[in-house]
């Protein structure tokens, strides 16, 4: 099997638009429990593959982010908890 | 005498939940893309093959049985037979989008633990294989032990065999169990994804509609002005389609009273009839056709998906004084009417920018306003042209719009500032895939 080239680890909130990543850590710390418990619904979770869509026009915040099959759109400080690794 | 078998309807937000119900039971119900349009407790009756009635119940939609906003807490109060007045249901029927569900399943398994009987909707299947996805429903009823039903609600497609299914279901003898354990999110999670992945068929990677209109209507650039031209042409049709129906009314009102007058003799009673009742009813309906207008293209709007994007490209200025782009959907509605405004801010999870969307929806010119500003516009401005398309009196009442909002901006700026500071203030939504939107179902919001 090919690994993967591997880059460094980021925040989501940093990946680029078009960039496949995976979830490496989100750190839950950091959210009150209904964001926490939101994000978990919408699939954030280690392993799982992320890409950033688009961005909001002003201040490019929220982000759209395909999360699996799912679009949701989050906060840029949101995004900021999700640490990911980037695929290529 | 026994009260009717309950079944409740369950699914997570975006899964087509309402049109199934309406599909199912006729009943008459709003349809939206944005989460959380069934708040109220909506019920309906199927009738059986046989003839035997059911009552239905449409549950809030909700991502777990953990929840994360008042909506999602009915649905579980509903489900676990604790929310007061309303007895526990005999059944279920599972919603699930089949191009979501790695997602969707999660909430699906909780349920299903519940140990009620269970019936899963496999919904949007025409939706997957346009994104290239085909899924086996026989397999996914085997892992999932319940059966599996493939339907598309907005289609009316499926809903004889889940029919058919609830049959069997309510025939069999069943002594239920109710009991919820609060499992691990992250572990149901990846169970559910482990079983979606084993129920598809193949997967051809398609680049998706949705993703390609969304980097239109999304676009930092392109995307405002977009959702600035939608309202301006939303609020010039008001003026402009209105119109000839206006006028027919106007003939129409004109034309009975001048009946009424000659067959009633000169008098007390003849001017309370004329001047009075037929003047003033008349003047009212003389203003349906702007207000259908309107209420036509939010629930157009919502139909399609829209409405979730314009929160998306809202968020950051809604933000900014102190809200989030939730509440953009309700205090557009407020537009056509407070009221149902007011009822769509219970998908704002934080009670206070809940409350602060509450107190500011009052502001936005709601359609009854309709009335007075075009008595003042018609009155006071001249209908002159100013370039091709675009009339002066739109054009004051497109301001008049603008005011409102900006008083409301100011208002919430205000109330975050002072009474209500403090909360989060989140902005987390899902963009669902856009369609077009069930003319049947529009047209039965009316």
């Amino acid at each position: 099997m090919n690994a993967p080239f591997q880059l460094d680890v980021t925040s989501l909130d940093q990946l680029p638009v078009g960039t496949k990543a995976r979830v490496c850590s989100v750190d839950w710390a950091t959210l009150e429990e209904s964001e926490a418990c939101r994000l978990r619904h919408f699939g954030f979770d280690e392993g799982v593959a992320v890409e950033p869509l688009h961005l909001g026009p002003f201040g490019r915040d929220p982000i759209a982010i395909r999360v699996g099959r799912m679009t949701v759109a989050i906060r840029r400080r949101h995004a900021g908890a999700i640490r990911v690794q980037p695929l290529r | 005498m026994n009260p009717l078998p309950l079944v409740a309807v369950a699914g997570s937000p975006n899964a087509g939940k309402s049109a199934l119900f309406n599909a199912l039971t006729g009943a008459r119900q709003k349809v939206g893309n944005y989460p959380g349009v069934t708040v109220e407790r909506h019920s309906g009756r199927l009738t059986l093959a046989d003839g035997r009635p059911v009552e239905m119940v449409d549950l809030p939609g909700a991502y777990s049985l953990d929840p994360a906003s008042p909506d999602e807490a009915v649905t579980r109060d509903v489900l676990l037979g604790k929310q007061k007045g309303e007895r526990a249901p005999d059944a279920l029927v599972i919603v699930l989008d089949a191009s979501n569900l790695d997602n969707h399943l999660r909430f699906a398994l909780q349920l299903i633990e519940l140990g009620l009987p269970t019936i899963i909707a496999l919904n949007m299947v025409d939706l997957a294989r346009r994104d290239g996805l085909e899924l086996d429903p026989k397999r996914l009823s085997d892992r999932l032990g319940v059966p599996v039903v493939e339907t598309v609600a907005v289609r009316r497609r499926g809903i004889q065999e889940l029919q058919a299914a609830v049959d069997d279901m309510l025939s069999a003898p069943f002594c239920g169990v109710h009991k919820h354990v609060k499992s691990d999110l992250v572990h149901l999670q990846r169970r559910a994804r482990e079983i979606a992945s084993s129920a598809v068929i193949s997967e051809t990677p398609v680049r998706r509609w949705t993703h390609r209109l969304d980097s239109l209507l999304l676009h930092p650039v392109a995307g405002p002005i977009i959702l600035a031209l939608i309202m301006f042409v939303m609020f010039q049709a008001v003026f402009a389609w209105s119109v000839a129906p206006m006028a027919w009314i106007g003939d129409g009102v004109a034309l009975v009273s001048n009946v009424v007058s000659t067959a009633l003799p000169a008098g007390l009673f003849r001017s309370l009839i004329v001047d009075g009742a037929i003047a003033g009813v008349g003047a009212v309906i003389t203003f349906l056709p702007q207000i259908l207008i309107l209420f036509f293209f939010i629930l157009l709007l919502e139909g399609t998906g829209y409405m979730v994007r314009a929160a998306f490209l809202m968020d950051r200025l809604m933000h900014g004084v102190g809200l989030s782009g939730r509440a953009f959907i309700p205090l557009l509605s407020s537009f056509a009417c407070a009221v149902p405004g007011i009822m769509a801010t219970r998908t704002i999870d934080d009670p206070k920018d809940r409350l602060t969307t509450i107190l500011i929806a009052p502001l936005m010119t709601c359609s009854a306003r309709l009335p007075v500003y075009t008595l003042i516009i018609s009155a006071f401005i001249p209908n002159r042209r100013i370039v091709w398309g675009v009339g002066l009196q739109g054009l004051v009442m497109f301001g008049l719009y603008v005011a409102g909002v900006a008083g409301a901006l100011a208002a919430a700026l205000v109330l975050r500032r002072g009474v209500l500071k403090g909360g989060g203030g989140g902005f987390m939504m899902e963009l669902p895939k856009y369609q077009w939107p069930p003319l049947k179902d529009v047209a039965m919001a009316f």
